[in-house]
């Protein structure tokens, strides 16, 4: 399996807390908070496109929203082939930091 | 409006300034007295509804000005320059980032940020296409060799 960026890596982690309604602007604040500095769009947009034509996420369209001209946003969803490519990304650093590469502490995640 | 306006108490700020231009005479004038206690109570009633028909008037506008001043720009870069149904989500999450930035960085500050992210996430969609179909192409001609 091909690795992933970082960014890759940090957009999966939130589009996994968003439980199938992660929204590119709930990335886009997500990342910009933990960056402590605003994160571009267009680097989450394109990112996003990137993961979803890897098949690491998918979306579906929400609901339109009657306030912004009847338009619909993309939802996010973590794939199958996303949650192995977020845990293999995972334990790559855990073993680069020294670590033992096991994913224990992170059969947590959802 | 500027954006030291926009509080609640714009309107009687306002009023009060007006108050405190009134000619003295106007003001004596409030000042009950036993002959003319009547005329005095129509006086006061009377401008007591024109100062509550000017905080209203007040209000409205403010409200009308504060509204357009915090619509999002219209994001037409995004709709004539990227596909309509990634310009839709594009969009969105723009409107959205825009609702985040007015109240971080003021109106003027939330728009340059719109224009700003708006040019780069459509010079980003296309180097992603031009990418994704330059690889195409390699793997066609790879294919060939």
């Amino acid at each position: 399996m091909a690795m992933i960026s970082k960014l890759e890596e940090l957009i999966l982690f939130v589009v996994l807390r968003g439980s199938g309604n992660a929204t590119a602007s709930d990335v886009q604040a997500a990342l910009s908070e933990a960056a402590k500095k605003e994160q571009s769009f267009g680097s989450v947009f394109t990112t996003l496109d990137r993961l979803s034509d890897k098949k690491l996420v998918k979306w579906r369209k929400g609901e339109p929203d009657g306030r912004r001209g009847g338009r619909a946003p993309r939802l996010y969803e973590i794939t199958g082939a996303g949650r192995r490519a977020l845990d293999e990304a995972v334990r790559a650093t855990r073993i680069a930091a020294g670590g033992t590469g096991s994913l224990e502490p992170w059969g947590a995640l959802p | 409006l500027s954006d030291e306006s926009y509080d609640e108490s714009y309107g009687d700020r306002l009023i009060g300034a007006v108050v405190r231009r009134l000619p003295e005479k106007w003001i004596e004038r409030l000042e009950p007295h036993p002959d003319t206690i009547k005329a005095d109570m129509e006086f006061v009633e009377r401008h007591e509804r024109l100062m509550n028909w000017l905080r209203d008037v007040i209000d409205i506008l403010r409200h009308k000005l504060l509204d357009a001043d915090q619509k999002s720009p219209k994001g037409f870069l995004i709709d004539l320059l990227v596909p309509p149904d990634r310009a839709e989500d594009m969009l969105l999450g723009l409107e959205k980032g825009f609702e985040r930035w007015v109240l971080k960085y003021g109106v003027r500050g939330a728009r340059r940020r719109f224009l700003w992210h708006s040019v780069w996430s459509v010079i980003g969609f296309w180097i992603n296409w031009m990418m994704k179909h330059l690889k195409l192409l390699k793997f066609l001609a790879s294919g060939r060799g």
